[in-house]
């Protein structure tokens, strides 16, 4: 069954939709200067000389910084923090920052940008993954071009292709994909009257963004506050620190709080893109349609720094065989530097280009061997205890099929449905397409995945969930709200939540890798029997009981004995006004019990039927119909849900069919949204329908998993298979090439019309 | 920052509007709505020193007039391309105007653009479907005030200055006519290629009055001549369908951008007149016995 809207607004919902909730680039504070970062002028040069002494003397600016002025590490990065706060010696994209300033006003500030002048030699441009691979090419880092190197080895797939009846092999290709939140990076920061700062910025995880600050400013974390929620989107792209370096640094330096809020055109040219990537499969199958081999080459374009790019590359590695048991596999990858701009964290990690390239497979296997798509993939589907696509222990899961029967059903119905549609017009094909994926959660074995929370009954007597989490319009919020009243069954007004201050909440993790609604329901059911525990022993005192006689409800604990109410949560925090009553708890993201680097435990499974049609006179693709069903766990929160997996779907339409942040020479073709094009309303399908399959495999203790990430996967590979279905030929690449479909129109046509 | 340096005159009557014109030059340029200043503004192509605001101006009469003995719509410039697609008459005697008008930009972009910038712009989407409407403009320029069929205008545009004033088209409005836009998405979205088209019947089913206008990406719209003559007092034949699809692949010579190649814009437009073409034979077919 499709979700239903259950009729419940999310926290901040009213806020949003009219307008009036303050994000953090809204703050405005007394005496507060404008930031502005000076970046590169070229893809790829050495830095000669930098004249700060014009800025300077320009009347409202009150600081000019380089990377002089960088007490700590002059660098930043997740994992290797080789991207440096401020160039020095070396540019490496268009994106580099090579100095800041901090004026009155923001037109002062951008005057001021224009009188540094910083002398440059240009060097030789790297904007594609072959001149890196060069052997003459420059040499971007100390550690060469490549960035990363992943491998995966079962079997041996080299051997058994010769026992393969049928074997395919085809190299695809995946565009870069900006993210396009609608609040660009930026916020305020504050310099304290302690010597330390606040910041107002958004991050997907603050408790690492003051980390990383403390590292560069050479200050105690203590001393680095970080408010980091609510954002207007991130989608991965905030996860690495962006702009907080430069106001931080700028703030310190004139002891005024600091504005930088970057314009699109800065967001595109420094934000952080997905990885194009090409990769090439050799798959192979026998006769009866049994996988025996696959093969995989991976390269990554990952730009001019690290950020998270290795864990993308092994995400994608891991990945590459899918929710398919074959035994013979072999995935290589390499991440490769270049001067484009940097590759990193974007919903889907990997995944999506991947799934593209490998369902691409499964099609043209299916093809070949002249068998249905859908039996193809379910004689090769993993069986409910196989192992995790690296050969490794997973939570035994049936997600795999449920989601394949799932989108079998729904692609049924609609071929029914087509058949009593008006036959289209002379120029239009339709085609009904699907795809299935399945999608690691959590960052995977070998990595630190800590988590936690904590919940307290706060003055106002309401149970409050406090998380390190950040809310940047996924619903973390209202998953929150939601866990706390089912675990005590209370109202809706009894609960609130405390989240994104890192002055205020515990250690929860990253928010990211479709880990929060995971992660709160684990820390919400080992605390919700301490937390009771200790309001039944408050009510106990108070009322001459023992702690067995109550439970939670609506508004209060209530008597097993009369079912009527004892005392409220409000009586209850009033009586013990100094003393708080809060419990906490940490823990780690499950992980697989073998040793294997990055493989995950717990994973979603997803399956997407989309039917579009051609317009073969432009080769216009149109999505008539987007459909989902995943197999997630239970549902926390029915309207996040399915606003997650439908808006997955709609950015994956856009990455599918228009969206390709495309450089050339190291330089964005498309530097602003006048130009870079996303789906409008109008390119979304009107209705689009989500199922979820709730039910867990067999004592499944790992509750409800995030579904951030699985909306955004399949989509590319169902909307080719659609293509395929609609006029036989296989894409090797998105977005799609309306160029390529039109030529293939006009062929038929002609011959159609006139002959 | 542009904005702040640039000086907003706003003139009262066209005369005084102009006057501003001659004395600042270059220095000036007219603003309607102001939607194309702001793509540029992010483009960062800074204001011009003077901006000479038409808003106080009267231009934003639609109607239905009898001009010299001649019945024809006259529509003011600052008339909202909102408007344009909404409205009654405009529906009634020129449907391509209003499809062309809601083609354009997004809901907000039509509110606040008006059909004189929409032309002025001279890359804008209302601009092809009224020179195959055989619209004439009436402007005012160093020797007063004119009317001009639009491609001339157009043309005289690129040497020199004008100010729009109306646009008027033609009645009764073609028997046949067309238009349709490519752009990236499915709105909101600059045009990759623009095509509008009309013509009338003789009484024998051939085609006369061929109008065929081609705009997109950078360009001005433009009519395509060559394909209006080989169409000319032909019936619509798969032969001469043929015959005009080949024509605008030799006659038209758009320019590669981010949004698409050159090839393709070729291709699109031959593949959009063919499709106008097979319209407009099926139109035949169903009005045969009105003939």
């Amino acid at each position: 069954m499709p979700l239903k809207n259950d009729g419940k607004i999310r926290p901040d919902g009213i806020e949003k939709v009219t307008g009036s909730l303050k994000y953090l680039t809204d703050r405005r504070m007394e005496g507060m200067l404008y930031g502005r970062v000076l970046r590169s002028h070229y893809p790829h040069a050495l830095i000669k000389s930098i004249h700060t002494k014009d800025a300077e003397e320009l009347p409202g600016v009150k600081a000019v910084i380089t990377a002089a002025d960088v007490p700590g590490l002059n660098g930043f990065g997740i994992v290797t923090p080789n991207q440096p706060v401020f160039c020095e010696e070396k540019v490496r994209y268009m994106g580099d920052a090579v100095a800041a300033v901090a004026a009155v006003s923001k037109e002062a500030a951008e005057e001021a940008l224009d009188k540094i002048i910083v002398e440059y030699e240009e060097l030789p441009i790297l904007d594609t993954m072959e001149k890196s691979l060069a052997k003459e090419a420059a040499e971007l880092h100390k550690e060469g071009n490549i960035l990363h190197r992943a491998e995966q080895k079962r079997g041996s797939a080299e051997e058994a292709f010769a026992s393969c009846d049928v074997v395919v092999e085809e190299t695809y290709e995946t565009p870069r994909q900006m993210h396009t939140y609608m609040e660009t990076e930026g916020g305020v920061v504050v310099p304290e009257k302690n010597g330390g700062i606040t910041v107002y910025m958004g991050t997907q995880h603050g408790l690492k963004d003051r980390f990383q600050l403390s590292r560069i400013l050479q200050m105690e974390e203590e001393n680095i506050r970080v408010v980091s929620s609510p954002m207007g989107g991130s989608f991965g792209g905030k996860d690495e620190l962006n702009v907080q370096p430069y106001a931080a640094l700028l703030a310190l330096k004139t002891g005024k709080p600091v504005h930088i809020h970057n314009s699109r055109k800065e967001s595109v040219r420094a934000g952080i893109k997905r990885h194009a990537m090409k990769i090439k499969m050799k798959t192979g199958a026998d006769r009866e349609g049994k996988l025996l081999a696959h093969q995989t080459y991976i390269e990554a374009d990952t730009g001019a720094y690290a950020t998270l790019g290795p864990a993308i590359l092994e995400f994608a590695v891991e990945h590459a065989s899918g929710p398919y048991d074959i035994e013979n596999v072999h995935t290589k990858g390499l991440s490769i530097y270049t001067n484009n701009g940097v590759a990193g964290e974007f919903r889907g990690f990997g995944g999506n280009q991947i799934t593209f390239a490998l369902e691409g497979q499964i099609s043209r296997l299916a093809a070949a061997l002249n068998m249905d798509l859908h039996d193809f993939q379910a004689a090769n589907m993993r069986k409910n205890e196989s192992p995790g696509p690296l050969g490794h222990r997973i939570a035994p899961t049936n997600g795999g099929l449920l989601v394949l029967e799932a989108a079998e059903r729904i692609r049924k119905e609609k071929e029914a449905e087509l058949k009593e549609k008006q036959p289209p017009g002379k120029y239009i094909k339709r085609g009904i397409g699907t795809a299935v994926t399945m999608h690691g959660g959590g960052l995977g074995y070998g990595r630190l995945d800590p988590s936690g929370g904590m919940i307290r009954l706060n003055r106002e007597g309401k149970i409050e969930g406090v998380f390190g989490f950040e809310e940047c319009g996924q619903g973390i919020v209202a998953v929150i709200e939601n866990t706390l009243v089912q675990a005590f069954e209370c109202r809706r007004e009894d609960v609130c939540f405390l989240i994104g201050d890192t002055e205020k909440v515990p250690v929860s993790g990253s928010t990211t890798a479709s880990r929060g609604t995971s992660m709160v329901h684990h820390a919400v059911q080992r605390l919700k029997p301490l937390f009771q525990q200790q309001l039944f022993e408050r009510a106990a005192a108070l009322l001459d009981k023992s702690p067995a006689d109550f439970y939670t409800g609506k508004g209060g604990l209530y008597k097993f004995e009369t079912r009527e109410q004892a005392i409220t949560y409000r009586e209850l925090a009033e009586a013990f006004p100094e003393k708080t009553l809060e419990v906490q708890t940490t823990f780690d993201f499950p992980v697989t019990p073998d040793e294997i680097d990055s493989g995950h435990f717990l994973y979603t499974f997803g399956s997407v039927v989309v039917e579009i049609e051609i317009d073969m006179r432009l080769g216009v693709v149109r999505v008539i119909d987007l459909q989902h069903a995943v197999a997630a766990g239970p549902v926390v929160n029915p309207k996040g849900y399915r606003g997650q997996v439908e808006g997955g779907g709609v950015m994956s339409i856009g990455y599918s069919l228009m969206e390709n942040a495309a450089m050339t020479n190291g330089q964005y073709d498309t530097d602003n949204l006048d130009t870079y094009m996303i789906p409008s309303i109008q390119d979304a399908p009107a209705e689009m329908k989500v199922e979820a399959i709730e039910d867990l495999y067999e004592n499944d203790q790992y509750g409800p998993r995030g579904v951030g990430e699985i909306g955004t996967v399949a989509v590319a590979p169902a909307i080719a298979e659609a293509v395929f279905q609609a006029i036989g030929t296989h894409i090797t690449s998105i977005p799609i090439s309306r160029e390529i479909l039109m030529k293939l129109g006009r062929k038929e046509n002609r011959y159609e019309a006139r002959v | 920052m542009a904005a702040a340096n640039s000086v907003i005159l706003t003139p009262n009557t066209i005369e005084e509007a102009w006057q501003m014109k001659e004395k600042y030059g270059r220095d000036a340029a007219f603003m309607m709505g102001g939607t194309t200043f702001q793509l540029q503004r992010e483009k960062g192509v800074p204001l011009p020193p003077y901006v000479i605001m038409l808003k106080a101006l009267d231009l934003k009469t639609l109607q239905r007039q009898v001009l010299d003995g001649k019945d024809v719509l006259s529509i003011g410039a600052d008339v909202p391309l909102r408007y344009c697609m909404n409205h009654p008459i405009l529906k009634a005697y020129a449907p391509v105007l209003c499809r062309a008008a809601g083609a354009v930009g997004s809901p907000a972009v039509r509110n606040q653009g008006t059909i004189g910038g929409n032309i002025g712009y001279r890359k804008g989407d209302a601009a092809a479907s009224l020179l195959a409407l055989n619209a004439d403009v009436h402007f005012i320029d160093e020797k007063g005030e004119q009317v001009l069929p639009l491609d001339q205008y157009l043309s005289l545009m690129q040497e020199k200055a004008a100010l729009l004033l109306a646009v008027k088209i033609p009645l009764p409005a073609p028997a046949l006519a067309f238009f349709e836009k490519v752009g990236s998405r499915e709105t909101f979205s600059p045009s990759i290629l623009t095509v509008a088209a009309s013509a009338d019947w003789t009484p024998s089913g051939r085609l006369k009055h061929v109008r065929i206008a081609v705009g997109g990406g950078n360009q001005t719209p433009q009519r395509m001549q060559a394909v209006e003559s080989c169409l000319e007092n032909q019936a619509l034949t798969n032969a001469a369908v043929t015959t005009a699809c080949d024509t605008i692949l030799e006659d038209y010579a758009p320019e590669s951008d981010v949004f698409a190649g050159a090839e393709y814009r070729k291709m699109a437009a031959g593949m959009i007149l063919e499709s106008a073409l097979e319209t407009w034979k099926k139109e035949e077919v169903s009005n045969a016995p009105e003939k």
